[in-house]
């Protein structure tokens, strides 16, 4: 005889019985990622380096650095190595950049690379804990006294000559060119880029050619206020700036200008607000140091150093020329 | 090994408890166990912040020592810098060792960094300090101050990454706590439900045969024997019940079976009995309508002698038709019985030889009202009777012969009465208690005297004749003597049941 009642409740009740060891382990799976490491303990992606290299310099470069340090970092993977920015966030920390690379002495990395001005003088180079000189690589301004593995910097006279061919091109060969010099006459960097774009300039009689001397240190307002009235006077069709800071002013002051009359700007320098007014068609052009291609050649050359005891000491920076509407 | 399945009942429910008990156990235990790692996962949110504290006090407690002993060169100083240099030494040893893209591990990494730095420098500051080596105490003192000033900025740094860390682990700690008490309380709710369908079912299992048990139990005390057995293979008390109930009902059904056949036992007997009986009876009417033949054979011949001495040839033809067809109904014995219609027939031939015989001496008298009688008694039961009282009622100057039939709704009555001297009382129970028992004598028996025999063949007859009746008719009161005083004569009296 089948005692079927019986036979259905034994089976409903190991079905039953299987059903609840499932959800018991369902029950510890579900919640143990509630108990075990969450999503803020860390990041996911991190990872363990070999190396550690500093990019170090003044607040005042900080946008240019950053740029350095995002070209260093997107090949740091490719040399195991862990690429830090130090700069300090604003300019009123004031701190010296002998003060910034001994910190990085400090933190014995395995490499530097820095941005040292040229009016950075008695510079102390970064050495570890033991007193072995730590691999430095300079961008920008080259420093004899110095030991370096290699120098990153700009051919200034070139750049000149760029400008001037750029600028040529927007004027169609005619028109009024007038160039913003605020930089004093003792950095020879910028006095190459002057004398070259001059006498670059000279080479198209079609254009004339006028140097507004605004000086140093004149303030935002002063320096727009020349703006308009020197250059919206004179009938200038270009203004020329030869650095971020004049490009970025003289970009505000003719945008406030508005006397119908069309001004184009060509630039010099990089950064967030200069592509903004970029963006805006109120800058013509803008050149820049490929900033991102210089961290990249600067860890290709510090770990060739690295691994090989020797890098190329001079390399020249590539120019980007970036226009209104092209982006 | 004794499968789950058969042990006992109560082991079986015992154990299915214990499992349940256990099952809500573990997932009480689970669950309490995952949410104190929660909660403590929540207390421990900021641990880190406080290790670096801790670390930070060391540090603190390792630079003023050291300004201590570059300052006062004491030994306790320098003891406390060995010590406080340790611990803090202990504690920078669990930070992260190389550089990492994370970006709190790249700050520990830092740390510990500048933190070996700092020692490195404050240990050769006290080791030029112990060598009284001013000018090293100073370069490397001075050394010592500012990086100990960037490590506490990176320290402080570190200390607000770890802020951000464990405040945005502490929130997702404490949601998780949230989550989990919420799920805890709807699995449990689930495995309190599952426990008990699995406890109900289980038990259910374990006890349903009870139920079918008690239904065939049920069917069993109605007489119902025709119940399936169980054929139960399990070891447990059920099992046993299942096997002792089977046993019970195959046993009874054995018990009724051998009763069955017992009683059809008896019933074959008692068939074989009676059908023995009725050959007997059988064998004994034939046996007494055998003995009757003789007599009236004789008789009738001496009859049909004397009348062919007496008369012509006509009567004595019609005289032995009679003879002939008398003779005929003795003779045509197919069945064992005949109606009273063909009995009264038989009667009016014997009575008609009887007048040839007894001429006036005789006065017969048929009182059988119009109608036909079809009821059946045994063949020559009437003529026997007439033929008594005759010869009985012709002992007298006249003698008187009366034949009554009286029929109503139950019996059918027929009385034959002579006008003789009556019948001995003595003589009526002798015959009637001889014909009502089983050996009813056949031929009267030998040595006897004439008178005797004269008695004793006229009780034969009437014995024979009452034997028949009561065997035929399976009744005692079939038939009767009725006689009064000495000379009120006899009257044989037949009562046929209608039915």
């Amino acid at each position: 005889m089948k005692f079927t009642l019986g036979h259905s409740a034994r089976i409903i009740s190991i079905v039953i019985s299987i059903v609840m060891v499932a959800v018991f382990f369902f029950y510890i799976f579900y919640l143990v990622p509630y108990v075990s490491d969450t999503a803020s303990a860390g990041d996911d992606t991190a990872e363990n380096r070999k190396y550690h290299v500093l990019v170090v310099g003044k607040a005042e470069n900080e946008s240019f650095l950053q740029q350095i340090y995002t070209g260093a970092q997107q090949v740091s993977k490719k040399y195991d190595a862990v690429v830090e920015l130090h700069v300090p966030e604003s300019k009123a920390e004031n701190m010296s950049l002998q003060v910034l690379l001994e910190y990085a002495s400090f933190t014995n990395p395995d490499g530097i690379i820095a941005y040292i001005g040229e009016s950075e003088t008695n510079i102390k180079a970064p050495v570890n804990i033991d007193g072995k000189q730590i691999p430095l690589i300079t961008v920008v301004q080259y420093h004899p006294d110095i030991p370096q593995v290699s120098f990153i910097g700009t051919n200034y006279s070139e750049l000149g000559r760029k400008i001037a061919v750029e600028s040529s091109a927007y004027l169609k060969g005619h028109g009024s060119l007038a160039i913003i010099n605020t930089s004093s006459s003792n950095n020879p960097n910028y006095s190459t880029l002057m004398n070259s774009l001059i006498n670059s300039l000279e080479e198209y009689t079609g254009i004339k050619t006028t140097i507004s001397d605004f000086g140093l240190s004149q303030g935002a307002t002063a320096f727009e206020r020349r703006v308009e009235n020197e250059i919206g006077a004179d009938n200038i069709d270009l203004v020329v700036c030869l650095t971020t800071e004049d490009t970025i002013h003289a970009a505000q002051s003719l945008a406030d200008m508005n006397n119908g009359r069309r001004i184009g700007i060509i630039g010099f320098g990089e950064g967030d607000i200069a592509d903004m007014y970029l963006n805006r068609g109120i800058i013509t052009e803008l050149l820049s140091i490929d900033s991102p291609k210089i961290g990249e050649t600067s860890m290709s050359e510090l770990f060739e150093f690295i691994r090989y005891g020797y890098a190329n000491s001079y390399i020249n920076a590539d120019v980007r020329i970036k226009k209104a509407g092209s982006r | 090994m004794i499968r789950f399945s058969e042990r006992s009942i109560r082991t079986r429910i015992i154990a299915s408890v214990i499992a349940a008990i256990v099952v809500m156990g573990a997932c009480l235990i689970v669950t309490i166990r995952l949410n104190q790692r929660t909660l403590e996962r929540i207390g421990g949110s900021y641990k880190t912040n406080a290790e670096l504290s801790e670390f930070s006090t060391n540090l603190a407690a390792t630079e003023k020592a050291m300004e201590t002993y570059v300052e006062y060169h004491t030994f306790e100083s320098i003891d406390s810098y060995y010590h406080y240099q340790s611990l803090s030494d202990s504690s920078v040893e669990l930070f992260q060792s190389v550089p990492s893209t994370d970006t709190v591990l790249q700050k520990e990494y830092i740390v510990r960094q500048i933190t070996s730095s700092f020692f490195t420098y404050s240990r050769n500051a006290v080791a030029a300090r112990r060598a009284n080596n001013m000018p090293d105490v100073d370069t490397w003192y001075e050394k010592s101050l500012e990086c100990y000033s960037m490590l506490q900025n990176e320290v402080l740094q570190l200390n607000i990454l770890f802020m951000k860390k464990n405040a945005a682990l502490y929130n997702e700690n404490r949601d998780n706590y949230t989550i989990m008490t919420r799920i805890s309380i709807i699995f449990i709710f689930i495995f309190f439900m599952l426990v008990l369908a699995v406890l109900y079912f289980s038990i259910t299992a374990i006890t349903s045969p009870l139920a079918d048990i008690s239904a065939v139990a049920l069917r069993v005390a109605n007489r119902d024997f025709d119940v399936p057995l169980f054929n139960s293979t399990a070891r447990d008390e059920i099992g046993n019940i299942c096997r002792a109930f089977d046993r019970m009902i195959i046993s009874i059904r054995e018990y009724i079976d051998t009763i069955w056949e017992k009683a059809l036992q008896e019933t074959a007997l008692k068939e074989k009995e009676m059908e023995m009986r009725e050959l007997y009876a059988d064998a004994q009417l034939r046996a007494l309508q055998n003995q009757i033949n003789p007599h009236f054979l004789f008789n009738t011949l001496n009859t049909g002698a004397q009348l062919a001495m007496m008369e012509g040839a006509d009567k004595t033809c019609f005289f032995m038709e009679q003879v002939a067809d008398f003779f005929r109904y003795n003779i045509q014995q197919k069945n064992q019985t005949a109606s009273i219609d063909e009995e009264l027939a038989l009667v009016d031939n014997f009575v008609y030889i009887m007048k040839v015989r007894f001429g006036d001496r005789l006065q017969f008298v048929k009182d059988v009202p119009s109608g036909k009688y079809m009821q059946f008694l045994p063949r020559m039961t009437l003529q026997p009777l007439v033929e008594n009282c005759i010869k009985h009622g012709l002992k007298e100057a006249m003698g008187i012969v009366v034949l009554k039939i009286k029929r109503d709704s139950f019996f059918t009555e027929i009385s034959i009465s002579d006008n003789g001297c009556g019948f001995p009382p003595d003589l009526r129970k002798k015959i009637l208690e001889i014909s009502a028992s089983e050996n009813v004598p056949v031929e009267p028996a030998s040595g006897s005297s004439i008178e005797e025999k004269k008695h004793e063949n006229t009780g034969t007859g009437l014995i024979n004749v009452i034997a028949r009746l009561r065997l035929y008719f399976h009744r005692n009161d079939v038939f009767d003597i009725l006689s009064g005083s000495e000379g009120s004569g006899t009257t044989f009296l037949i009562r046929i049941p209608n039915v």
